[in-house]
């Protein structure tokens, strides 16, 4: 029978939820912290984002692969809810340069819901530059959260701001913190 | 201030993935202090996640027994044929059972012994347990 467990790729629905019990306070408080990140701007407030993804590894909706931390995996699991969320009113839209600059309807889609995709991406500007304004004075950060946005890796950012690992470290908390504080529960920016 | 390379969506996409990678990364001592921070009580923080998780947990409990309940009634619904034998027939089974075997006869209940004052109702129950157990066949034939 343990032979046959441990070949099983997936947690069995005792193992996940002995994991889940496991837990300790800190992964408890991880995973508020992690719905609230991914939940903002949406109507999912991040005890309910929680309790779904929850839901969904203990009915099997998602399975949990062996060997992924559990954390990990909750994870995965929210983001795809929120994913989920926002792609409800999500259109079929093709980029017209490789750069993926601007972004226009496919053919054959409907006007109206073009406008309300460009409404959405108008407000996901005003948020994004809700968060850069509260960086405005400090310049390491601003450096860091640049380096995030174009999609850079930490290490690359860190050497071309010239920041040793403890500040760079310190730095990239610091964003972090401010960041749940102006924005904590799913409050919007 | 806004990069024009990447949409707005993508790049705050982008800084929830490195937010987040903060987080799992974050030591433990750094979460229960910044809880401490927020909530102004990690314990107490921790407990309400952890009452969510198990509420979850008692759900899918619950949904589970719901499932088997059903599951079983359906069977417990299903009559066998034995019982819908006439009376006459189901009494002659019974009564060949108790007779041609000690064993068998010594296991039933005070109330089988009793055979005549045993009601329709006793009868089937007894006639569908030994039917379940393989003593009988659903034709009341020795199994």
């Amino acid at each position: 029978m343990r032979l046959l467990q441990s070949a099983d790729p997936a947690l069995s629905p005792a193992e996940l939820r002995e994991a889940l019990e496991g837990l300790s306070n800190s992964d408890f408080i991880r995973l508020r912290k992690i719905a609230a990140i991914y939940g903002r701007g949406t109507s999912l407030q991040p005890d309910d984002l929680v309790q779904e993804a929850i839901r969904r590894a203990l009915d099997g909706t998602r399975t949990c692969p062996r060997g992924v931390a559990l954390l990990a995996f909750l994870r995965n699991v929210m983001r795809s809810i929120v994913s989920a969320e926002r792609g409800k009113q999500k259109i079929g839209l093709a980029p017209c340069s490789s750069d993926d600059a601007e972004l226009v309807p496919a053919p054959g889609h409907d006007p109206e819901q073009a406008l309300i995709h460009q409404e959405e991406e108008k407000e996901a500007e005003n948020r994004l530059n809700a968060v850069l304004d509260l960086f405005r004075d400090d310049e390491n950060a601003l450096f860091v959260l640049m380096g995030d946005l174009d999609g850079l890796e930490a290490e690359e950012v860190r050497i071309m701001g010239e920041m040793d690992k403890t500040t760079y470290a310190t730095v990239r908390r610091r964003i972090r913190r401010r960041i749940e504080r102006e924005f904590a529960g799913g409050r919007n920016p | 201030m806004t990069s024009n390379r990447k949409s707005a969506r993508t790049q705050l996409d982008r800084l929830a993935e490195a937010l987040v990678d903060n987080i799992l990364n974050a030591s433990d001592e750094e979460i229960l202090a910044e809880a401490g921070e927020d909530y102004g009580n990690a314990e107490s923080a921790a407990a309400h996640m952890r009452g969510l998780i198990g509420n979850a947990l008692a759900e899918t409990d619950k949904a589970k027994m719901a499932a088997a309940r059903a599951a079983l009634g359906g069977r417990a619904r299903a009559p066998s044929n034995i019982v819908r034998l006439p009376v006459q027939q189901k009494q002659a089974i019974f009564d060949r059972l108790i007779e041609g075997d000690p064993q068998l006869r010594e296991k039933l209940t005070r109330a089988a012994r009793k055979e005549d004052q045993l009601s329709e109702r006793d009868l089937d129950s007894m006639l569908e347990a030994l039917r379940e157990l393989g003593v009988i066949d659903d034709e009341g034939k020795a199994g």
